[in-house]
C-alpha cells in the first residue's frame, strides 16, 4: 500500500506514530477513504512503533471559498465526515475552521516566497496544464493555504508524519522544504 | 551666457497650486518616458482640483543613489501642484520582492531591517522634497489582515498564465533563474494598494511597467477607473557604459555624497547625458527643451557646471551652496589652484614610497585599485611647474606638492 516515502533517519522509532492525513471537504466522504487507517498500521510496522494515531484534517474553509458554499451548505458535508471517519478507522477527526483561527493574507503569503514557480509548474496535475488558460492565480492561494493548514496541524497536533495519496505526490514533493519537519508516507489509492 | 541653473532654482521654491493644466503638463512631460496615457492625465487634472498620487518604494537598501531620485522629483511637481500625494512604504512588499528588473530573486526583508532601510531612505529623500507634504502609509496596513474570501475574490480574475508569461520571469526562467511564486502575485499586490487608496496617478521607473498594468488590470476589476501611469527613465550611470546607475556597477552617485563629490561626479558624466540629467533633476518646461538642447550642444562644459550646481542647490534648497561648489570646482580643476583645505593630510616616513603611503591612508577599496591609477597615469604631483605623472616606487621624500590621484582626491605629505 505504501509505495514509499520521505523520512528523517532516526535512529529509533517513535514509540507512538501521529500520522495526518489532510481531505477537502468537497463531497460527501467515501469509503475509499479506509485505506488510509490501513495504511497507518503498515506504516506503524514498517518501522516498529508501538502505537498509531491518525488524525484526519478535514479542510472545510477552501470549500467554502472556491465554491462559493454557505456555512450551512458546508457544515452538512463537515458533519458527514466527522460521522464516518471514526467509523473508517480515524483516530481523530479535526476540522480546519478550529483549528486555523488566522485566515490572513500575512500568515500564508510568505510561503510563496520559497516555492518557484518551476516548482510550482511540476506540481500542477496535467488535467490544469490542458485548460491553462482559465487557471487564475487561485491556484496559488489555494495551495499556499494548504501548506498552512498543515504547517499549523503538524504543530497543534503533534505530528510526526503525514499520509499522501500517490496523485499528490508533486505536491509534498514542493512542500517538503516547507514542511521539513515531518515524514511523508505515500500510499496507493488506485 | 545663458543660466539654466539659476532659472530652474527659482522654481524650485514656487507654488504651482492653481496652475494652468497644459502648463502643468508641459512640466511634467520632460520628466516622463512613458505615460499611460497623456490625454487621460489631462482630464484628470482638469477634473479633480486634487488628484491622490501614489509613489511606492519597498525599502531594500539602506543608501540610495540619484538613481532613485528621479520619480521623486516628479512626484514633487505633482506636491508644488497642491495634489495629495501617498507614499507608500511596502512594507508588507518587501517581504515579498519586488521581481521588477531582477536576473534573480529579491532577498525578502524581515521587518527589522525594514524599519532601518526606511529610516535612512526617507532621510535621505528628504533632502529633494519636503516630507510633510506626504501622505506615509505602510502597506502592511492593509495587505496583512486581508483575508482569504478577499484575496480569493481577487486573485480569481488574475489569469495564472498571463501573471507567470510576464518578460522578466520568461528571462529568468530560459536562464535557469528561480521566479518565486510570491513575486508572480507582486502586481497584484501593488494593485490592491491602488484600489484601497483610491489612486488617480501612480509614479515610477518605467521598469515597473509590468507591475503598473498589473494595477490597473485590478483597479478595472474593482470598477474604478484605472489610474494613470508616469514612468521615469532610468537614470544611466556616470561611467557613459550606456548601464543604468547602480551600485553594484560602481557608477553612481549616492545622495548622501559630499557636495564636493556629487559635484565632481556629475562633471565626470558624458556629454550626451546632461540633456536626461537636467530633464530629471530641473523644472524644465516642455518649450524650453530646445533651447536648452542647444545650450547643451554649444556648451557642454558650462551647461555640466550649470547642472552640477543646480544639483546641489536643489538639495540643500541654497543656489550659494551650487555656486561656492563651482568656484572650489574651477579653482581646483580649471586654474589647478590647490588649496590645503582640499587635501587629504598623510604623515609618512620620509622612505616611504608613494603607494605604501597611499595605501595605509585607507582612502583605496584595494591595491589594485591604486595599482590600476598608477598604470592609467592617474598619479601626479602638482605644483607650479605643472603636473608629473607618478611612479608606485618613488618615495614620499621625492614628491613635490601636492598629490592627486584620480580626478578629484589630492593629498599632502607631511613627513613625519
Amino acid at each position: 500500500m505504501i509505495t514509499h516515502s520521505i523520512c528523517k533517519s532516526l535512529c529509533t522509532p517513535p514509540d507512538v506514530l501521529r500520522l495526518g492525513f489532510s481531505v477537502w471537504a468537497r463531497n460527501s466522504p467515501k469509503d475509499y477513504l479506509s485505506i488510509y487507517p490501513k495504511a497507518a498500521e503498515e506504516v506503524q510496522k514498517k518501522i516498529g512503533a508501538k502505537n498509531v494515531f491518525l488524525c484526519a484534517l478535514v479542510d472545510d474553509v477552501w470549500p467554502i471559498i472556491a465554491l462559493s458554499r454557505t456555512h450551512i451548505e458546508q457544515q452538512n458535508i463537515s458533519n458527514q465526515f466527522i460521522t464516518l471517519l471514526p467509523n473508517l478507522g480515524f483516530h481523530e477527526v479535526h476540522l480546519v475552521s478550529d483549528f486555523v483561527r488566522d485566515v490572513t493574507l500575512g500568515t500564508y503569503l510568505p510561503y510563496a516566497t520559497r516555492v518557484t514557480i518551476s516548482e510550482f509548474w511540476k506540481l500542477l496535475p496535467q488535467s490544469k496544464k490542458n485548460i491553462l488558460d482559465n487557471l487564475t492565480l487561485n491556484e496559488i492561494l489555494g495551495f499556499l493555504w494548504h501548506i498552512h493548514v498543515l504547517q499549523i496541524a503538524l504543530r497543534e497536533f503533534k505530528l510526526t508524519g503525514l499520509l499522501v495519496g500517490i496523485r499528490s505526490e508533486f505536491f509534498y514533493l514542493t512542500a517538503r522544504k516547507l514542511l521539513s519537519s515531518c515524514d511523508v508516507y505515500f500510499i496507493n489509492t488506485s | 551666457m545663458k543660466k539654466f541653473d539659476q532659472q530652474f532654482f527659482t522654481r524650485d521654491s514656487e507654488s504651482w497650486v492653481g496652475m494652468e493644466v497644459d502648463e502643468l503638463v508641459g512640466f511634467l512631460l520632460p520628466k516622463c518616458q512613458e505615460v499611460i496615457t497623456t490625454d487621460r492625465l489631462r482630464q484628470k487634472i482638469s477634473k479633480h482640483s486634487t488628484l491622490k498620487v501614489k509613489f511606492g518604494i519597498d525599502p531594500t537598501a539602506s543608501e540610495i543613489h540619484i538613481g532613485h531620485v528621479v520619480p521623486i522629483m516628479l512626484l514633487r511637481q505633482f506636491a508644488k501642484a497642491g495634489h495629495h500625494i501617498d507614499f507608500i512604504i511596502g512594507d508588507f512588499t518587501a517581504r515579498v520582492g519586488d521581481p521588477t528588473a531582477r536576473d534573480t530573486s529579491r532577498v525578502p526583508l524581515n521587518p527589522e531591517q525594514i524599519m532601518k532601510n526606511m529610516e535612512t531612505y526617507t532621510s535621505q529623500i528628504g533632502k529633494y522634497i519636503d516630507l510633510r507634504m506626504l501622505n506615509i502609509h505602510y502597506n502592511a496596513k492593509w495587505l496583512n489582515p486581508m483575508t482569504l474570501q478577499e484575496i480569493f475574490t481577487i486573485f480569481q480574475n488574475v489569469n495564472l498564465s498571463e501573471a507567470m508569461q510576464r518578460e522578466d520571469f520568461r528571462m529568468r526562467m530560459r536562464n535557469e533563474q528561480a521566479v518565486s511564486l510570491a513575486e508572480v502575485c507582486y502586481g497584484v499586490l501593488m494593485g490592491i494598494d491602488s484600489v484601497y487608496l483610491g489612486t488617480h496617478v501612480e509614479i515610477g521607473g518605467i521598469d515597473q511597467l509590468l507591475n503598473f498594468q498589473q494595477c490597473r488590470k485590478i483597479m478595472r476589476q474593482f470598477s474604478m477607473d484605472e489610474e494613470i501611469v508616469l514612468m521615469t527613465p532610468i537614470l544611466e550611470g556616470t561611467s557613459g557604459d550606456g548601464r543604468k546607475m547602480s551600485k553594484s556597477y560602481g557608477n553612481y552617485i549616492a545622495v548622501n555624497a559630499t557636495h564636493e563629490d556629487k559635484f565632481g561626479k556629475i562633471m565626470s558624466i558624458p556629454d550626451r547625458l546632461i540633456g536626461q540629467y537636467f530633464r530629471c533633476f530641473a523644472d524644465v518646461h516642455q518649450r524650453e527643451l530646445d533651447d536648452l538642447d542647444v545650450f547643451i550642444e554649444e556648451n557642454p562644459m558650462e551647461a555640466k557646471k550649470q547642472l552640477a550646481t543646480l544639483i546641489v542647490a536643489a538639495e540643500t534648497r541654497c543656489i550659494e551652496n551650487g555656486l561656492r561648489e563651482r568656484e572650489s570646482f574651477e579653482r581646483k580643476f580649471s586654474r589647478k589652484n590647490i588649496c590645503h583645505e582640499d587635501c587629504i593630510e598623510l604623515t609618512e616616513d620620509l622612505n616611504s614610497t608613494i603607494f605604501d603611503a597611499l595605501i595605509k591612508s585607507g582612502r583605496f577599496k584595494s591595491k589594485s585599485e591604486l595599482r590600476r591609477l598608477f598604470e592609467q597615469q592617474g598619479v601626479r604631483s602638482i605644483n607650479e611647474d605643472g603636473e608629473v605623472v607618478l611612479s608606485p616606487e618613488i618615495v614620499v621624500n621625492q614628491v613635490c606638492g601636492v598629490v592627486r590621484v584620480g580626478k578629484r582626491h589630492f593629498f599632502r605629505f607631511i613627513t613625519g
